[in-house]
């Protein structure tokens, strides 16, 4: 049995429900070896044509990428990591190729977390965050931030060709949970500013949640309610995606 | 146990991104026929900020005239609070010394917005002239100090001018967009154009290319000058 219960939902945002958009987010999850466990959410550029497919073509792809993960030690799984960011890069160029458009028509920002024993690797490219829950304590941490230009609606893509500059790669231990989500949950769960910090009412109830559950597929049905309630969607008019992944108890 | 969207509180207390706008205004004595309608346009340009719900605090603006001399007119401050000038046509024109007090005033802000941890849009400059610079020799540090700032995508300068206006100078501002010229006066459409241009940049998410709706085709307000 896998050490991990992940579960989540993506909904589609009231702006794009208004003018007629499809959901430009998308997330994948997967086993990482025998009990470690992958999961990816893309956010596609509102700019880009096909931005829901660059999203759905690289999540999937990360995540597959990491099913048959052997690796020890924080190098090894960082290495492994990255070189599953390569492959969901690649997957969107040759489906660009495919759909005979440029890789920035399948524009979108990437979010990768994977876990091998005590170890927690979370790749980044772009906005979105990634917060994790203390082992012990339950102290709410940043594990990554969002990451943009200079301007409020500039982000990077991983569709672009310096993308590796922007990837951060981090290695973490004792994270007993953690919450990923896409940048229209980011107004409603982050203090924002200089350095953005977890809103704890927001958090802390969903690793409360997390602990409280078993069943991934209802758990992520009342993540969707969370992520098309009114207080979500007056906070956003952008798609939403989250997801959450915690720790089984050790038997 | 009570239903997750019960339980999760929402932060609604992050303050919303500004979208900066500085408004040159040309009030040296040649503008007299047309300052009644560029100040109507402001005042509907108020309006309309006013009204959308969400540009009336994202949208900070300040308007700086030029005619005889460089006046700053109010705070650079929220639309909602925002008061246009009394707007009186006298004296030359000191385009460069108002373009320079623009690009001054914008650095100001964003090294406010960024002290105070706010996010922001790219900054707009608007001018609106009838002609030619006479601070002539001011000029060229204005116009290089213009093009650096656009190249290194500090801002977007736009430049309009009236049916009688001359283009030269200002075609050296930004070699990339071009100065317009006003249709037959029509600066009602011109500010509502600006008005819808900064609601929907205001609204705009990240990766979201927000390009200015273009003003020369046949309901638009402006030509490109021959």
């Amino acid at each position: 049995m896998n050490d991990w219960l992940v579960f989540g939902g993506s909904v589609r945002g009231p702006d794009h429900e208004r003018e007629h958009l499809p959901c430009q987010d998308a997330w994948a999850r997967g086993p990482a070896g025998s009990h470690g466990v992958a999961l990816c959410l893309c956010d596609g550029a509102g700019s880009a044509s096909h931005a829901e497919l660059g999203a759905r073509v690289v999540s999937a792809a990360v995540v597959e990428a990491l099913q048959d993960l052997h690796a020890d030690g924080p190098a090894a799984l960082a290495e492994a990591l990255r070189a599953a960011c390569v492959a969901g890069r690649q997957a969107l160029v040759r489906e660009a190729s495919a759909v005979a458009m440029s890789p920035a028509a399948l524009a979108c920002t990437l979010v990768a977390v994977v876990s091998a024993g005590d170890l927690v690797a979370v790749a980044h490219v772009g906005d979105g965050a990634v917060v994790g829950q203390r082992a012990g304590s339950g102290e709410l941490i940043m594990l990554s931030g969002p990451d943009r230009g200079e301007y409020v609606n500039e982000t990077w893509f991983v569709s672009s060709a310096s993308w590796e500059a922007r990837l951060r790669i981090d290695v973490h231990t004792r994270i007993d949970a953690l919450c990923v989500v896409t940048d229209g949950c980011q107004d409603a769960c982050l203090v924002q500013g200089g350095a953005p910090a977890p809103f704890a009412p927001f958090f802390a109830p969903i690793f409360a949640f997390a602990a409280e559950v078993d069943d991934a597929n209802l758990a992520g049905g009342e993540v969707t309610q969370l992520l098309d309630g009114a207080a979500l969607r007056t906070s956003s008019g952008d798609d939403k995606t989250l997801a959450v992944a915690r720790r089984r108890a050790s038997s | 146990m009570s239903a997750l969207v019960d339980r999760v509180r929402v932060n609604d207390n992050n303050r919303e991104p500004r979208q900066p706008l500085v408004l040159l205004v040309d009030t040296s004595g040649s503008m007299e026929a047309d300052l009644p309608d560029v100040a109507a346009g402001l005042a509907d340009l108020r309006t309309a900020l006013v009204l959308d719900p969400v540009a009336r605090n994202r949208v900070e603006l300040v308007v700086i005239t030029f005619g005889g001399m460089v006046t700053v007119h109010g705070d650079f401050g929220e639309a909602a609070v925002f008061e246009p000038p009394t707007l009186s046509a006298s004296g030359d024109t000191p385009m460069a010394a108002a373009l320079t007090q623009a690009l001054d005033l914008l650095e100001a802000k964003k090294l406010a917005y960024k002290a105070s941890g706010l996010d922001y849009y790219r900054p707009l400059i608007f001018l609106l002239t009838d002609g030619e610079p006479t601070d002539l020799a001011r000029w060229p540090e204005a116009v290089r100090r213009v093009r650096d700032a656009e190249r290194e995508r500090k801002l977007v300068v736009m430049a309009v001018g009236t049916a009688s206006a001359g283009f030269t100078k200002l075609r050296e501002l930004a070699p990339d967009r071009p100065p317009l010229r006003v249709k037959e006066a029509r600066w009602t459409t011109m500010f509502q154009w600006l008005s819808r241009s900064l609601q929907a940049r205001s609204r705009s998410r990240p990766g979201d290319e927000v390009p200015l709706e273009d003003p020369t085709g046949p309901h638009g307000w402006g030509t490109l000058p021959s």
